[in-house]
């Protein structure tokens, strides 16, 4: 069993004073192993939390990273028997379409395809291929979306089976869903 | 009610350097060892005396070992150490003597017999031995007795000699001090009526002897009796009074014991103070003599508990109720304290007092402790006896809350006292004065937290100490820092903290290193207790405590800092200044942008470093209100179709006149300045402000962003990767712009357009253009949103107009494949301009096709082919199934004349892309909704391709 945690489009401090108290509770270091981050942290604070929380942190660059933080525009990361792939996903035109988001899968070759930028959960399967949002964890501005709730994904990953739990906050109660995926075999 | 056993020890303690010279100790530490050797040898034939039973010899014997005792030329510490011994050993003694009174009474034989030891001092300390036995064994002469060894105790007036043997008595008579019984613990209040009938129930040590009881019960009873008439003027009575034989049987037997220990501390504390004025030995050098002085303070100061164990004897003593300890203890002790000026004693038995006695009696007493505190020796540290007796009411409230009535009363006389002080001692350090001011703020806080005014006047009086002298010290620094963290810690709320008007002027005497520390403190606070600061004059204030945080000053961290501690710092305060802004809004529209104005003005003299950090977070909270404004307005736009005038709750946005193109001709304005400064940081602040404006559906004002993008992109990018991502990313943006006309649009997709022909490396430029062809084809997410309607209607009139020119019109409802959106709402998709689209996509594959690089070539074909799939997919006819099989062949041509080094050329992740590609275009031939759309689709000679 591995915990994966996905999380991004922080903010800090240009869009949010910080993340919400009843997440912080939530994210304890010691129990996750990789933290698959969509970008745009916006501060070296935001890495340095990151990296309390798992020794393992994979970033990709978002478009309010400094370019000096040096992230890679995309990620590919082999977990269990998983392939992920990280992007953040300003450079998917039409943002956030799921086509489109289907184009960079195949780019990119893997079974789970995380992106943010959209400050907006999602998830879906396309040719069962997964596909995950996890939203901005800090609930930041976003110029084109207008409900924004703060969200987060921690995904429980055992063999070829993924347990993905979503966190949200929503009117400041802590709201959990859970969704489970399976690989398909490749024979087809 | 507590009551601390240990004995008070003096606080501080000197910490010079105690240089004996060494002949002197050597020459001590030889009589010491001699005196105690002979004492020993003493106790030795005691105890057989003892064991023997043979009293008239172990007499002989305790007074032979107690004749070390009268040495004076051991010092104090070393006289100690000799008392100890021969005061343990004459509990043997006192053993002797309890067996013996057991046979027969004879008691004052002994006391009697005792008193032909020749010697005073092992005469005196034999006395109070048998005296305590003889009181143990018949109470009733309690009185006598305890008045008979006082008064012989004067016989020895040297003071080492005189303060140990008065030790001796205190110790041996602690057990036998009548007080009021255990039973009458409950009230203590100094009800007479509750004490007689506990006497006459039951009185305290008289157990022994039931027949004498009787005859003692009925003088006691009268006793009482007639104490009770006179209580008025017993109460006025001192020691002295009761001293007098003819009143001596109008005394209660628990006053015995309070005046007697009071005498005993009285005359002790003479001893030892004149300890520190005994004589040296006339043979020393002048050197010699300072350091004598030095150790025989020091030792004196070790001697403090000897004095203060009648204290603790005092307070343990269940009699002193609050009420005697008002009107018969604490006047006697402070008239001695202030009278015997000596100022190691003033401030030991000061803070002893304090000390052992329970916070409720100096609750009540206060006016007394604070009236001598002024008249106290020069150099007696007032502040520590203020802070202490702080603590102790603090504690003691925290401990009791809501027990304390008149909190004001007790801040009231602190205050007057402290003022008082000041003007009488001018020689009161300014760093005391301020420790003095902290815990008195600490305890108005504990006392009475709503009185904000009380902190603000002692803000005030820091400030008024300050403006006196010259600069602060390193001591004095850390003083104002915590008086400043005080009302912080305590409230924790910076709404409350900006009510203190005089909190920046105390901020402001600080060097600006320590503003900055204290500043940062401020805010780390609000971001802590996440305390959100809604009104505009409030923020003012909290800007104006902070403001080394915000301001260009000379001494702040200069542009080219090279200190990395200094820099650091630098960029976690304005780390910590951008976090915190976020926490300055109010519900009220029209308040959040006064703040965002007064922010603006805080920010804009702070230099370029600081802007650079600075203006961008208040951008986004900018337009995060713009945002708030829109919803406001879409709200009252559903209020206004309803016809619910009723509902007046939300802000009147024409009342205020305030409407969201303020707020961006606002960011329009604080933008200026960071163009030149920052133009990457700037395009993308302008292409959000174009999205925010988009949202608003004001055209022009979106117009105005995007050509400020594109401006920068031109004058400033010359990055050729910066350029592509920019370019690539401006048309992503206006790609999902709805406001436009589409003349407009269309200008702008010239732009992005030309721009994306224009990089320099040919990769790049292909996928920029692919990018641009989205550009052309747009789908609308939120059918209900403001802007798409007013799109709808400009899109009609575009149809009528150029009817032969434009395919617009377009209208279609799709289901989005397998994700559903929670509403499950349609999908809307509209075309602009088909031939363009398609005009994109031709140049990519033309300028792709030049690539001399066969693996970069089939990258960038494949990825061609899945936009045009992308587009075929949304079945809107753009690109139709022609198109894809051309571009199928197109792929297999290029391929085939590669087709020697296809294997080394074609890299794995190319293939698989390529083999992905080709599998979902399978795929969707099988699928149900698919099929129909995808027959034409020809992919056998792929399939025979990938066979081979």
């Amino acid at each position: 069993m591995v915990l994966i945690l996905l999380i991004g489009d922080i903010h800090i401090p240009q869009r949010s004073f910080g993340i919400p108290e009843q997440f912080k509770k939530l994210l304890v270091p010691g129990k996750i192993k990789h933290v698959l981050c969509t970008g745009n942290l916006t501060s070296k604070e935001s890495l340095e939390y990151l990296k309390t929380l798992a020794s393992e942190v994979h970033v990709v660059k978002g478009d309010f990273d400094d370019e000096n933080l040096n992230f890679p525009e995309t990620k590919t990361i082999q977990l269990e028997n998983f392939k992920f792939g990280l992007c953040h996903g300003h450079q998917i035109v039409p943002w956030g379409d799921q086509k489109s988001l289907q184009v960079l899968q195949r780019k990119m070759d893997v079974d789970i395809l995380v992106t943010g930028h959209t400050h907006e959960f999602t998830a879906f399967q396309l040719e069962n291929k997964l596909f995950i949002n996890p939203g901005t964890v800090t609930g930041a501005y976003s110029g084109f979306n207008d409900e924004i709730e703060p969200s987060f994904v921690l995904m429980d990953v055992k063999g070829s089976k993924i347990i993905t739990y979503v966190y949200q906050l929503k009117d400041g109660d802590v709201s959990v869903e859970k969704i489970t995926y399976t690989k398909p075999s490749e024979n087809d | 009610m507590s009551r601390k056993d240990k004995t008070p020890k003096i606080s501080q303690k000197n910490q010079e350097q105690k240089k004996t010279p060494t002949t002197q100790v050597g020459e001590q530490t030889q009589l010491l060892d001699s005196l105690k050797a002979a004492a020993r040898r003493s106790g030795f034939y005691l105890q057989r005396s003892v064991q023997e039973g043979k009293l008239s010899d172990s007499i002989k014997q305790a007074g032979e070992m107690l004749n070390g005792l009268r040495s004076s030329s051991l010092s104090p510490k070393n006289y100690y150490d000799l008392y100890l011994f021969v005061s343990d050993e004459l509990r043997y003694f006192g053993l002797l003597l309890r067996e013996s009174i057991k046979k027969e009474p004879i008691a004052s034989i002994i006391y009697r017999d005792v008193q032909f030891t020749s010697r005073i001092i092992p005469r005196l300390y034999l006395l109070i031995t048998a005296g305590a036995v003889v009181i143990e064994n018949n109470p009733k002469k309690t009185r006598e007795i305890l008045l008979d060894l006082l008064e012989m105790c004067k016989g020895v007036p040297h003071p080492t000699r005189g303060l140990f043997l008065r030790h001796y008595l205190s110790q041996m008579t602690k057990d036998l001090l009548p007080d009021i019984s255990e039973s009458e613990k409950g009230s203590k209040n100094g009800n007479e009526k509750e004490i007689e009938k506990e006497i006459e129930k039951e009185p305290k040590n008289q157990k022994s002897n039931e027949n004498e009881n009787k005859n003692e019960k009925k003088n006691e009873n009268k006793n009482v009796k007639i104490k009770k008439e006179e209580s008025k003027t017993e109460n006025n009575k001192n020691l002295q009074g009761n001293e007098n034989e003819d009143k001596k049987n109008n005394v209660l037997p628990w006053m015995i014991s309070i005046n007697f220990t009071i005498q005993n501390l009285i005359e002790m504390n003479k001893l030892w103070i004149r300890i520190q004025h005994q004589k040296l030995p006339g043979n020393i050098s002048k050197l010699e003599r300072v350091s004598s002085r030095i150790k025989l303070t020091e030792e004196r100061k070790d001697l403090c508990s000897l004095v203060g164990t009648n204290l603790v004897r005092l307070s343990q003593l269940d009699s002193v109720t609050l009420e005697v300890y008002k009107e018969r203890v604490l006047p006697i002790l402070l008239e001695q304290i202030e009278q015997c000026g000596d100022k190691i004693a003033q401030s030991y038995l000061t803070e002893a007092i304090i000390l052992v006695f329970p916070d409720e009696y100096h609750i009540h007493t206060l006016p007394d402790l604070f009236s001598i505190l002024p008249n106290l020796h020069q150099e007696v540290n007032i502040k520590n006896i203020i802070i202490l007796l702080i603590e102790r009411l603090i504690n003691f409230a925290n401990n009791n809350p809501k027990s304390i009535e008149n909190t004001f009363l007790i801040t009231q006389i602190f205050s007057k006292g402290i003022s008082s002080i000041t003007r009488k001692r001018t020689s009161l350090p300014r760093i005391h004065l301020l420790s003095i001011l902290n815990g008195l703020m600490k305890l108005s806080l504990c006392l009475h937290p709503q009185r904000i005014d009380f902190i603000n006047h002692m803000l005030s009086s820091c400030v008024k100490s300050i403006a006196i002298q010259k600069k602060l010290t390193k001591d004095e620094i850390n003083e104002i820092l915590s008086i400043l963290s005080t009302p912080l810690d305590f409230y924790n709320d910076l709404n409350i903290l900006v009510q203190l008007e005089n909190y920046s002027m105390l901020i402001d005497t600080l060097p600006n290193e320590n503003r900055r520390i204290i500043s940062l403190k401020f805010l780390e606070n609000g971001l802590n207790t996440l305390t959100i600061v809604s009104s505009p004059k409030k923020v003012s204030k909290l800007l104006e405590i902070t403001k080394v945080l915000f301001l260009d000053s000379k001494d702040s961290i200069s542009e080219n800092e090279e200190d990395e501690n200094l820099k650091s710092l630098f960029f976690r305060e304005q780390y910590t200044v951008c976090r915190f802004i976020h926490l300055l809004r109010s519900e009220n529209i029209a308040k959040s942008f006064k703040i965002l104005q007064i922010i603006a003005d805080t920010f804009s003299s702070g230099g370029t470093r600081r802007i650079k950090i600075t203006i961008p977070p208040l951008v986004f909270s900018a337009l995060q209100l713009a945002n708030g404004i829109r919803q406001l307005e879409k709200e009252k736009k559903k209020i206004l179709n309803n016809n619910n005038k009723e509902n007046k709750d939300h802000d009147n946005l024409e009342d205020i006149g305030l409407s969201a193109k303020k707020i961006f001709e606002f960011i329009h304005k604080i933008m200026t300045s960071l163009t030149k400064l920052l133009p990457l940081k700037s395009l993308k602040l302008f292409l959000q402000c174009a999205l925010a404006s988009d949202k608003c559906n004001f055209e022009p004002i979106a117009y105005e962003f995007m050509t400020k993008a594109i401006l920068v992109y031109n004058d400033h990018l010359k990055d050729p990767k910066t350029q592509y991502q920019m370019i690539n990313y401006i048309s992503s943006t206006l790609q999902t712009l709805r406001a436009f006309h589409p003349d407009n649009y269309s200008l702008l997709c010239n732009q992005c357009g030309g721009y994306s022909a224009k990089l320099n490396i040919a990769p790049h430029q292909v996928r920029a253009i692919v990018t641009c062809s989205y550009l052309f084809l747009s789908i609308i997410k939120q059918p209900l949103n403001i802007a798409y309607k007013e799109i709808k209607e400009k899109i009609e009139i575009q149809d009528e107009k150029n009817k032969n020119k434009k395919i617009v019109k377009v209208e279609k409802v799709k289901k989005i494949i397998e994700y559903k959106r929670p509403s499950n709402e349609p999908v809307l998709l509209y075309f602009i301009d088909v031939k363009r689209l398609l005009g994109c996509i031709s140049r990519a594959i033309r300028v792709a096709g030049s690539l001399m690089e066969p693996s970069l070539l089939f990258e960038l074909l494949i990825e061609i082919l899945n936009t045009c799939l992308y587009f075929f997919e949304l079945d809107s006819g753009a690109v139709n199934s022609s198109f894809i099989n051309t571009l199928l062949d197109l792929i297999l041509q290029k391929k085939s004349e590669n087709e020697s080094n296809w294997k080394q050329l074609l890299t794995k992740p190319i293939y698989n892309f390529y083999y992905l590609t080709f599998k979902h275009i399978k795929l969707c031939k099988k699928n149900k909704e698919t099929k129909r759309l995808f027959k034409p689709i020809k992919i056998e000679k792929i399939l025979k391709d990938f066979l081979k």
